[in-house]
């Protein structure tokens, strides 16, 4: 009888870890769409922005910055971002925030399938910062004071490799970081440690950095990034990475390289997209994590 | 003379401390896995560079998270520790091969966040406090265990 006491701990242990475990799990996954409530409200007034709920970029609209469905006065930043040739046959818009660790998972993968599909992709990227992401609308804000001259993606593209580092408002790219320095800046995390280290990118990227520094606090910039979030709550989008192809509200379960390039295959042949049924599933995740939720 | 050792396990409530030390070690790990897999933020308390390490290349072997193999590892830990806490002698020799492999990752993984990403995660710290422990004990047992081994030659003398 004493042979079967160590069989049955282990048994015992292995099935509390593994019940504990799905437990856990299922509780995480049901916490997160409760952080959705409530949405905020859609931003009536932004100014000089006009937002149309139902109209995500698809490829028959024409999305050249001049006319786009989401516009801004002619002399502030470009209305809509976007990489790749015009006359694609699919068009993929992210709403992204550059401080969520899932946005910065699938960035790498949309840049691979940028490089797989070439001229029969194009990349909408708009601004998505979620409320409790504290840098995260000072980042946008870099983007687009970067994109006043001309280097949005640049710019984007920085951010996003270096997300992990200036989230904590460390700044490893600078050959001049030193330990000491880097251990300061992990003591003070604060958002003036953040505005240092994108000023430095902004340097490295070869911007005019005093211009840098005045556009990213001015309202065209401001009005921008809100010109985007306003676009996005109408969309009833509530969280990030959102990704429409061809107009499709992708579900979170296709964002991964795979996912993609299914859903790539199938835009191009004409077929139906896979698509998200209802508003964003809450539950729902991806290899590339759950998506971030708006609060 | 022969080496061979009739008392192979000879404190075996130093298993039953090793066999708690893996199931805490086991908890850590899937509290890991699950965080990865939600792709929640790990919010650190005494260091600061949880999401720094949790989201790196290194937090994922071919898409699996670390935290799953730390699961499994603690887990055969812990059923080893159990077998030789009961008297299970041949338990002894594979928990030892074990500890050394869980303490050559995490010695690899404490360099990968020193001095790869300079960054260290709190969960990441405690999970190898756990295997040194492990490792610990199992060494402290390896030599009590030699200390008192009784040559069986001898076993059988006494026994006439």
């Amino acid at each position: 009888m004493r042979h079967y006491f160590p069989i049955a701990i282990i048994g015992a242990v292995l099935l509390l870890a593994i019940g504990g475990g799905l437990l856990f799990l299922k509780l995480k996954q049901e916490q997160q769409p409760s952080e959705t409530s409530p949405i905020p409200p859609v931003v009536q007034n932004t100014p000089a922005v006009s937002v149309t709920p139902t109209a995500p970029v698809t490829p028959t609209e024409d999305a050249t910055p001049a006319a786009t469905a989401t516009s801004v006065e002619a002399r502030e930043p470009e209305a809509l971002h976007v990489r790749g040739k015009g006359d694609a046959p699919v068009t993929l818009e992210e709403y992204g925030d550059f401080q969520c660790q899932p946005c910065g998972r699938l960035y790498p993968v949309l840049k691979g399938l940028e490089h797989e599909y070439g001229d029969r992709l194009r990349v909408v990227f708009r601004h998505m910062p979620l409320h409790k992401h504290e840098h995260a609308p000072l980042a946008a804000r870099a983007a687009e004071a970067a994109g006043l001259q001309g280097h949005f993606w640049e710019m984007h593209d920085m951010l996003y490799e270096n997300s992990l580092r200036w989230t904590k408002g460390v700044d490893t790219v600078g050959p001049e970081t030193t330990p000491s320095r880097r251990m300061q800046s992990n003591l003070l995390a604060m958002d003036i440690e953040v505005r240092d280290v994108f000023f430095r990118y902004a340097d490295i990227l070869k911007l005019d950095v005093e211009r840098f520094k005045q556009d990213l606090d001015s309202e065209a910039v401001r009005a921008r990034v809100e010109s985007d979030r306003a676009r996005g709550l109408a969309l009833g989008i509530d969280r990030t990475p959102t990704v429409y192809l061809n107009g499709h509200h992708l579900p979170y379960t296709a964002l991964t390289a795979e996912g993609l390039h299914k859903a790539m295959e199938a835009a191009l042949a004409g077929k139906p997209i896979e698509e998200e049924t209802g508003s964003p599933s809450p539950g729902g995740t991806s290899p590339i994590g759950t998506p971030r939720t708006t609060k | 003379m022969t080496t061979e050792s009739t008392r192979i396990v000879s404190h075996p409530k130093l298993y039953v401390l090793a066999a708690f030390i893996a199931v805490a070690g086991l908890a850590d790990s899937i509290y890991l896995m699950v965080k990865h897999l939600t792709g929640e933020d790990v919010t650190c308390v005494a260091s600061s560079g949880c999401s720094e390490v949790l989201s790196s290349a290194y937090s994922t072997v071919r898409g699996i998270p670390l935290g799953a193999f730390g699961a499994f590892g603690y887990f055969v830990a812990f059923s080893l520790a159990t077998f030789s806490a009961f008297g299970y002698a041949g338990a002894v020799i594979f928990l030892r091969l074990q500890v050394c492999c869980m303490l050559a990752v995490t010695l690899w993984l404490l360099y990968v966040q020193a001095f790869i990403l300079n960054a260290f995660c709190d969960f990441c710290l405690l999970s190898a406090g756990l295997t040194i422990s492990l490792s610990v004990i199992v060494t402290i047992e390896y030599f009590m265990e030699r200390k008192h081994r009784v040559p069986a030659n001898q076993e059988v003398a006494r026994e006439l």
